[in-house]
């Protein structure tokens, strides 16, 4: 399953703590990096990653948080306001 | 105020339950329709209680007394306010474009409403702004040529065109940039001469992933894009953090130089008056916008999201009910959604830009939320309404 890992951001400013930080996560995860540009933009881990896995990505003091690549988001719907004026 | 009246199981014995607890009086009228029963309304002008029998559900205006008497019976599972039922765009905008009324056909009463008059001069030029939807009409007549000449559309949909065959796209992207002349006879578009960047993030189905959306993100950042009007949402409950990704993407382009502001719409869970929903992500990012709709009175639109939490901050709003624009196969549609909203946002940034292109994404979105003009409870409208009209003389920096 896809998986967006944040890493802090004091951490994912530092270039040498940033590539420490990308190996214990890919480490963990037993990941390969999806978008090389987008963590080196932004400190953001994008890659396949065994669900199981996701808690130990987790702990890992440097990670901000790690969130599925669900397939949720969708356009704010358009309704009808009875209301109209 | 009227209520349903969910019953544990579906019965004829439903309806003089009903009936008994509603006083009595109310006597049997007859059946509307098969397995349906009318009762006699208690006054004038008030709707006759029915009951559903097959369903096993009542509708009935209901005091506070008659809710707590139904509510102790062992028959009776549940009895809820009866909310506004909103139904889904495709059929929405039919009706909604046969009953939108436009006093001056030639200019949206959205553009009125944030300040963009007839003879307002600035157009967005030189501004570059991206829509990051369901894509865009590749032929539509307002919007096609002015995208060759003065823009750029891509696709981060794997298998599918930037073509839009949802319709939502383009409707977003005809009210950031539509023309000054529309084959509609109605101006829509806040700022006709903006640079578009159109993204496509979301399938013709109207949903993506994560992973489009920060590819559309990022490539409308790297072609220059000031402004972002992402029309996309998922679901918040309060109480729920806001995503961290989203706000560390959001937080590195408000934050660059000349840096990139995002807009997002609150939500359109909400059923005012009887409940209002949470802002929800990406918008509940704090380093987004997220932008509530309002009705052409001022007024916030029903079912726009609401600060209930420490996350879900409400910014600014924008006209957001009942908004004529592009639709997909060359046509035009009035739409409403906190979705429209955010282009009206994005357009106005455009005109802002336009006045001063040196002001960095900190200093637009400040902009922005200092010029809004108040509407009430910051819960439901941020700032206030957006508005272009009001300059930025004064605004610190080197550009006027």
């Amino acid at each position: 399953m896809k998986v967006h890992v944040t890493l802090r951001q004091e951490v994912a400013r530092d270039p040498v703590a940033r590539q420490a930080a990308l190996q214990r996560v890919l480490s963990a995860g037993r990941m390969t990096l999806g978008h090389p540009e987008r963590f080196e933009r932004y400190g953001i881990v994008t890659g396949e990653m065994d669900p199981e896995r996701l808690e130990s990505v987790r702990a890992i003091a440097v990670v901000l948080g790690a969130e599925l690549d669900e397939h949720t988001l969708s356009t704010a719907r358009p309704l009808i306001d009875n209301v109209h004026s | 105020m009227r209520h349903i009246v969910v019953f544990r199981e579906p019965s004829a014995r439903n309806t003089s339950l009903l009936s008994s607890v509603l006083g009595g009086s109310e006597l049997r009228r007859g059946r509307a329709r098969d397995g349906t029963t009318l009762l006699r309304a208690r006054q004038l002008g008030c709707e006759a209680p029915r009951v559903y029998e097959r369903l096993g559900v009542a509708v009935a205006d209901l005091d506070g007394d008659q809710i707590g008497r139904l509510e102790r019976l062992d028959s009776v599972a549940a009895v809820v306010p009866n909310n506004r039922c909103f139904v889904p765009a495709s059929a929405v905008t039919v009706r909604a474009t046969r009953s939108s009324s436009r006093p001056d056909p030639a200019h949206s009463w959205c553009l009125d409403l944030i300040g963009v008059s007839p003879d307002l001069v600035r157009l967005g030029r030189g501004a570059t702004v991206a829509v990051l939807d369901t894509g865009i009409d590749l032929g539509h007549p307002d919007l096609a040529k002015r995208l060759q000449q003065n823009g750029q559309a891509v696709s981060f949909v794997p298998g599918e065109s930037v073509h839009d065959g949802h319709g939502h796209g383009t409707h977003c992207a005809g009210v950031v940039g539509g023309p000054r002349r529309s084959r509609s006879g109605t101006r829509y578009g806040v700022a006709p001469e903006v640079r578009l960047l159109v993204g496509k993030v979301l399938s013709d189905l109207g949903t993506g992933f994560t992973d489009w959306i920060l590819e559309g993100i990022d490539w409308a950042a790297a072609n220059g894009a000031r402004a972002i009007s992402l029309s996309c949402l998922s679901n918040r409950s309060a109480g729920e953090p806001h995503s961290v990704v989203y706000e560390r993407v959001a937080e590195s382009l408000l934050e660059s130089s000349p840096g990139t502001l995002l807009l997002a719409p609150t939500g359109n869970a909400s059923a005012r008056p009887w409940h209002t929903q949470p802002v929800d992500n990406p918008a509940a990012c704090p380093s987004l916008v997220a932008v509530a709709a309002v009705r052409r009175a001022r007024q916030v639109a029903s079912f726009s999201g609401r600060q209930m939490d420490e996350a879900g901050e409400v910014n600014l709003s924008a006209p957001g009910v009942g908004v004529h624009s592009a639709w997909t196969g060359g046509g035009f549609r009035s739409l409403s959604g906190t979705s429209m909203a955010v282009p009206h946002v994005a357009g106005v940034a455009a005109l802002y830009l336009e006045e001063r292109p040196s002001l960095t994404a900190l200093e637009l979105r400040r902009a922005l939320e200092s010029r809004a003009r108040p509407l009430g409870d910051a819960r439901d409208y941020g700032r206030g309404l957006v508005q272009a009209s009001a300059g930025l003389a004064g605004q610190a920096g080197p550009d006027r």
